[in-house]
C-alpha cells in the first residue's frame, strides 16, 4: 500500500469487509479451514479473512436484548472504526516512512547531482585550466622572442657571410699579391742569376784583359831587351819599322788599356747598379717577408672566423631545426589539444544536457512528493491539534513546575544572602587581623624610628663636635695659608728687594 | 734675625724722587720736601737771576758731566732744607731714577747719594709709585712728565726695560701748543713760558667741561722777561676755553697712542687685566678730566679704566722710603762694604 492508492475512511469503511487489518483481533479463520489448525505454519499470515464474529447474548428480556444488540452493533462498530483509525494510522506511518525513504532516496539524488555538478564543473576547469594551458604552452613573448632571435641570427648570418665574402675577396688579393710577389721573386731570381753569370763573364774577361795586360807590359817592359835576330843588318829603316811597329803596338796596347778601363769602368758602373738592384730586391724581399708575416695572422685569424663561421652557421641550422621541430611539436600538440578540446566540449555538453534531462525528473519528483507532502501536511494538523492539547496539559505542568522552581530559586537566594553575609563577616575578620598586624608594625615602626631619631641626634652631635674640629682645623689651615702667603709675598718682596741690590751693586761696580 | 730687625728700626730712611722739574723728598714720620729741579747761578754774578738758571737734572740725564756738582749741590740744599730727623751720613737713602736714563746718569746719581748718606740706592720712579700704592694686581703706569711720558707695565717686579717704552710728549707740549694757539689767536697778546705754564698748571683740561677758561693777559705788555710787567689794571680778559682743551688734547692723544702699542705688547690672556688697572701720574695726571677722558678713548680701542695715582708729587718719594725702609739691612751693608771698599781702593 502506498499514498497513491490511498482512500478515504468513508471508502476504506466500506472496503473494511474486504478487508480490515487489526493487528488486536485474532485472525480468523475461515469455516472452511475450521478443520485446519488455526497456528498451522503452512498457512501465510495474508490468508488471514478479517471477518467480524457475530456475539451472540442470550436474555430473556427482549427489550433489553434489543439494547444488547445496539449496544452491541455500537461497540463493534467502534471497534471497527477504531480498527480502521489504527489501520490508517499504520498506513500512515508506512507511508511516512516510505515517505522519509524517498525523501533520503531524493536527498541521495540531490546528493550526486550536486557530485556530479562538482564533477563536471571540475572537469570543465580542468579543460578550461588544460586548453589555456595548451594557449600558454608557447606564450606569444616566446614566440616573439625566438622569432627576434631568429631575425638576430639571421642578420648575424647575413654580416657573416658578408665579412666571409670580404674575407675570400682578401684572400684572392691576397693570393694574387703573393703570387704576384712570387713572380716578382723568381724574376729577380733570374735576373740575379743572369746578373751573377754576367759577372762572372765580365770577371772572367777583365781577368784575361788583366793576364793581357800583364803580358803586354811584361813584353814592353822586355823591349828594351828585344834582340833582334838580323845579323849584319843595320839600316835605319829597319829600325824605323821596328820603331813604328814598337809604337804602334804601344799605341794597340794603350787603345786596349783604354777600353779595359772603360769596360771596367763600365763593370763597375754595372757592379753598383746591381748592388743598387739587389739592395732594392732584398728589401722588396723584406717587405714581402714582413707582409707574409702579417698576412700569416690575419690568414690564421680568417681561418679561425671562417671555421667559427660555419659553427655558427651548423649551430643555427641546429637550432633552426630545433626550431622547427618544436614548431611542429606545437603545432600538432595544439591540434591534439584542440581536439581534446572539442570533444570535451561535446562531452560538456552531453552531460549538460544529461544533467538538465535529471534534473528535469528531479523536478517532477520534487513536485509529486511537494504533492504527497501537501496531503501529509493535513493530515499533520490534525496530529498538531490533539498534540497540541497535550501541550496544554504541558503547559499547565510546566507552570505548576516553574512555582516550584521559583520556590526553589529563592531558598536558594536565601542560602546565597546568608552565605554571602558570612563571606562578608569572614572578611571583616580578616581586615580586623590585618589591621591588627599594621598596628603592630606600625608600633614596631615607631619604635625603631624613635631609636633612628636617637641615633640621629648622637650622629649629629658627633658631626657637630667633628665640624667645629674641622673648623678650627680650617682656621689653623687658612692662618696658615695667610702666614704662607705672607711669607710669599715677603719672598716676593725680598726678590723685588734682591733685584734692585743687584742693580745697584752693578751700577756701583 | 731679631737684632736686624732691632737695627733696621733704628735706622733712618729717606725716599728721593728726583724728577725733571721736581725734587721730592719723604722721609721718617711723613716728612716730605719738594723743590724745583733748577739751579740759579751765583748771585755775585753781573748778569741777571733769570739769564743763569739751569736744569741740573736735564743737563746730567743729557750727559753733562758738569751738571754733576749741580745736582749733588741742589739734593744737598734741599735736603738740609727738609730738616731731616737724623743726619744724612746716618740715613739710608733711595732715589728714583727713569727706566730710559742712561747708566751713567744712574751711577753719577748714586755716587750722590753714596756721599750724601750712609748708604743709598736706585731705583726705577715708577716701580716706587707702583709700589707706594701697595696693589699688587698687573698694571700700567702712565708718568706724564714735563718732557716726556714714561708708559711702564708692572707685575709685582721691578719692570724691566721690555716692559716700558717712553714718548717724547709731556706737559711742555700742552704748553707749546697753547702759546702757539692763543698767540694765533689774539696776535696783540704778549705771553711768557711762565705765563703759559701756570695757564696749564691751573686750567688744563679735556673732555667736556662746563666752566669756561678765562685768563688776564697784559695787554701789549711786554714781550719778554727784561721789560717791566704791566699793571693789574692793563690786564684784559680772554677765554681761551678752546684753546686749552685742544693743547690737553694734543698730549692725550699722544699718550693714548702709546697706551694702545704697549698694550698690544702684552700677552693677550693678561691684556684685560693691565687694561682695567691704568694708573696716571706725573704732572699730566692734573689735567682735569684726565681718566674719564681716557677711558673714552680707550673704549674705542677696547676699553680699560683709568686711575689718578693719590698725592702725585710725592708718590715715588713715599715708595722709594717705604723701599727703603723694608729693605733687609744685610742689602744695605753689602752696599756699605762695596762702598767702602771703594773707597779703599
Amino acid at each position: 500500500m502506498n499514498s497513491l492508492n490511498w482512500k478515504s475512511p468513508k471508502n476504506a469503511a466500506k472496503a473494511g469487509q474486504e478487508f480490515t487489518p487489526n493487528i488486536y483481533r485474532k485472525p480468523c479463520v475461515d469455516s472452511k479451514d475450521s478443520d485446519q489448525t488455526p497456528h498451522s505454519d503452512e498457512s501465510s499470515p495474508e490468508v488471514y479473512v478479517s471477518k467480524p464474529q457475530p456475539l451472540i447474548y442470550k436474555s430473556e428480556d427482549p427489550g433489553s436484548e434489543q439494547l444488547c444488540g445496539k449496544h452491541d452493533a455500537q461497540g463493534n462498530k467502534n471497534a471497527e472504526q477504531e480498527s480502521h483509525l489504527q489501520q490508517l494510522k499504520s498506513s500512515y506511518d508506512q507511508e511516512l516512512l516510505e515517505y522519509k525513504e524517498k525523501q533520503a532516496a531524493l536527498d541521495d539524488l540531490k546528493k550526486d547531482l550536486s557530485e556530479k555538478q562538482q564533477e563536471l564543473t571540475d572537469k570543465c576547469s580542468i579543460l578550461k585550466s588544460t586548453i589555456l594551458k595548451a594557449d600558454d604552452k608557447i606564450p606569444e613573448v616566446e614566440v616573439t622572442k625566438l622569432s627576434d632571435k631568429r631575425a638576430e641570427f639571421e642578420n648575424e648570418k647575413i654580416s657573416l657571410e658578408r665579412q666571409v665574402s670580404q674575407l675570400r675577396s682578401a684572400q684572392n688579393e691576397y693570393s694574387e699579391q703573393y703570387k704576384k710577389l712570387e713572380s716578382d721573386k723568381e724574376q729577380l731570381a733570374l735576373e740575379l742569376s743572369q746578373y751573377e753569370e754576367e759577372m762572372s763573364d765580365l770577371l772572367q774577361k777583365k781577368n784575361d784583359i788583366e793576364e793581357k795586360s800583364r803580358l803586354f807590359e811584361e813584353q814592353f817592359n822586355s823591349a828594351d831587351d828585344v834582340v833582334l835576330d838580323l845579323d849584319g843588318v843595320e839600316c835605319s829603316a829597319m829600325l824605323n819599322l821596328i820603331k813604328s811597329s814598337y809604337y804602334s803596338e804601344i799605341k794597340e796596347i794603350n787603345r786596349k788599356r783604354a777600353d779595359l778601363g772603360s769596360l771596367k769602368l763600365e763593370t763597375e758602373n754595372e757592379e753598383i747598379s746591381l748592388q743598387n738592384r739587389i739592395s732594392t730586391l732584398d728589401e722588396v724581399r723584406e717587405q714581402t717577408k714582413k707582409d707574409i708575416l702579417e698576412l700569416k695572422p690575419k690568414i690564421k685569424e680568417l681561418d679561425e672566423l671562417s671555421a667559427d663561421y660555419w659553427s655558427r652557421s651548423e649551430e643555427h641550422e641546429r637550432n633552426e631545426k630545433s626550431l622547427l621541430e618544436a614548431v611542429a611539436k606545437y603545432e600538432l600538440e595544439h591540434a591534439a589539444l584542440e581536439e581534446k578540446r572539442v570533444d570535451d566540449i561535446k562531452k560538456l555538453s552531453d552531460l549538460k544536457n544529461e544533467f538538465i534531462l535529471e534534473e528535469s525528473l528531479l523536478k517532477e519528483k520534487i513536485a509529486s512528493i511537494a504533492k504527497s507532502r501537501e496531503e501529509n501536511k493535513a493530515k499533520e494538523d490534525s496530529i498538531t491539534l490533539k498534540s497540541k492539547q497535550l501541550e496544554t496539559k504541558e503547559q499547565e505542568l510546566d507552570f505548576e513546575l516553574a512555582i516550584l522552581n521559583s520556590k526553589q530559586q529563592e531558598n536558594q537566594r536565601m542560602t546565597g544572602n546568608i552565605e554571602h553575609a558570612n563571606a562578608e563577616l569572614e572578611y571583616k575578620r580578616k581586615e580586623l587581623a590585618s589591621l591588627r598586624e599594621t598596628l603592630s608594625e606600625d608600633i614596631n615602626m615607631h619604635v625603631t624610628i624613635r631609636r633612628q631619631q636617637l641615633d640621629i641626634k648622637k650622629i649629629n652631635k658627633r658631626m657637630g663636635q667633628q665640624s667645629t674640629y674641622i673648623r678650627s682645623l680650617e682656621d689653623t689651615v687658612k692662618e696658615l695659608q695667610i702666614s704662607l702667603e705672607d711669607a710669599r709675598s715677603d719672598v716676593r718682596k725680598n726678590e723685588v728687594f734682591t733685584q734692585i741690590l743687584k742693580s745697584n751693586l752693578e751700577l756701583s761696580k | 734675625m731679631s737684632d736686624q730687625v732691632e737695627l733696621q728700626r733704628e735706622a733712618a730712611y729717606i725716599g728721593i724722587d728726583i724728577g725733571i722739574s721736581n725734587i721730592a723728598i719723604y722721609s721718617d714720620k711723613g716728612l716730605r720736601y719738594v723743590g724745583r729741579s733748577i739751579v740759579s747761578s751765583d748771585k755775585t754774578s753781573s748778569e741777571s737771576d733769570l739769564a743763569h738758571v739751569t736744569e741740573p737734572v736735564i743737563s746730567l740725564l743729557s750727559g753733562d758731566s758738569k751738571a754733576l756738582e749741580h745736582v749733588r749741590d741742589l739734593l744737598k740744599k734741599y735736603i738740609d732744607n727738609a730738616k731731616l730727623a737724623q743726619p744724612a751720613e746716618n740715613s739710608y737713602a733711595l732715589l728714583t731714577v727713569d727706566h730710559n736714563s742712561s747708566g751713567s746718569y744712574k751711577r753719577n746719581i748714586l755716587e750722590i747719594a753714596n756721599d750724601l748718606f750712609k748708604g743709598a740706592m736706585v731705583v726705577d720712579s715708577l716701580f716706587c709709585v707702583a709700589y707706594r700704592s701697595g696693589k699688587s694686581d698687573p698694571s700700567i703706569y702712565v708718568d706724564i712728565g714735563t718732557s716726556s711720558t714714561r708708559i711702564c707695565c708692572i707685575n709685582g717686579d721691578v719692570p724691566e726695560s721690555m716692559s716700558c717704552m717712553s714718548i717724547d710728549s709731556g706737559g711742555n707740549d700742552i704748553e707749546k701748543e697753547l702759546l702757539d694757539l692763543v698767540s694765533a689767536e689774539h696776535e696783540e697778546i704778549l705771553l711768557t713760558d711762565e705765563l703759559v705754564k701756570e695757564w696749564v698748571n691751573s686750567y688744563s683740561y679735556v673732555g667736556e667741561f662746563d666752566t669756561e677758561v678765562k685768563v688776564k693777559v697784559p695787554y701789549g705788555g711786554p714781550s719778554s722777561r727784561d721789560e717791566p710787567k704791566p699793571d693789574n689794571n692793563a690786564n684784559t680778559e680772554f677765554n681761551i676755553t678752546e684753546e686749552m682743551a685742544l693743547a690737553s688734547e694734543y698730549l692725550v692723544s699722544d699718550v693714548i697712542s702709546g697706551l694702545t702699542r704697549m698694550i698690544s705688547d702684552i700677552d693677550p690672556e693678561l691684556r684685560d687685566v693691565f687694561r682695567s688697572n691704568i694708573y696716571l701720574c706725573g704732572v699730566g695726571s692734573k689735567i682735569r678730566n684726565i681718566s674719564s677722558f681716557m677711558e673714552d678713548e680707550l673704549k674705542e680701542l677696547g676699553g680699560g679704566k683709568v686711575f689718578l695715582v693719590d698725592d702725585p708729587v710725592f708718590a715715588g718719594a713715599i715708595g722709594a722710603w717705604m723701599l727703603a725702609a723694608k729693605m733687609p739691612m744685610d742689602f744695605w751693608a753689602q752696599l756699605e762694604e762695596q762702598k767702602n771698599t771703594k773707597r779703599k781702593v
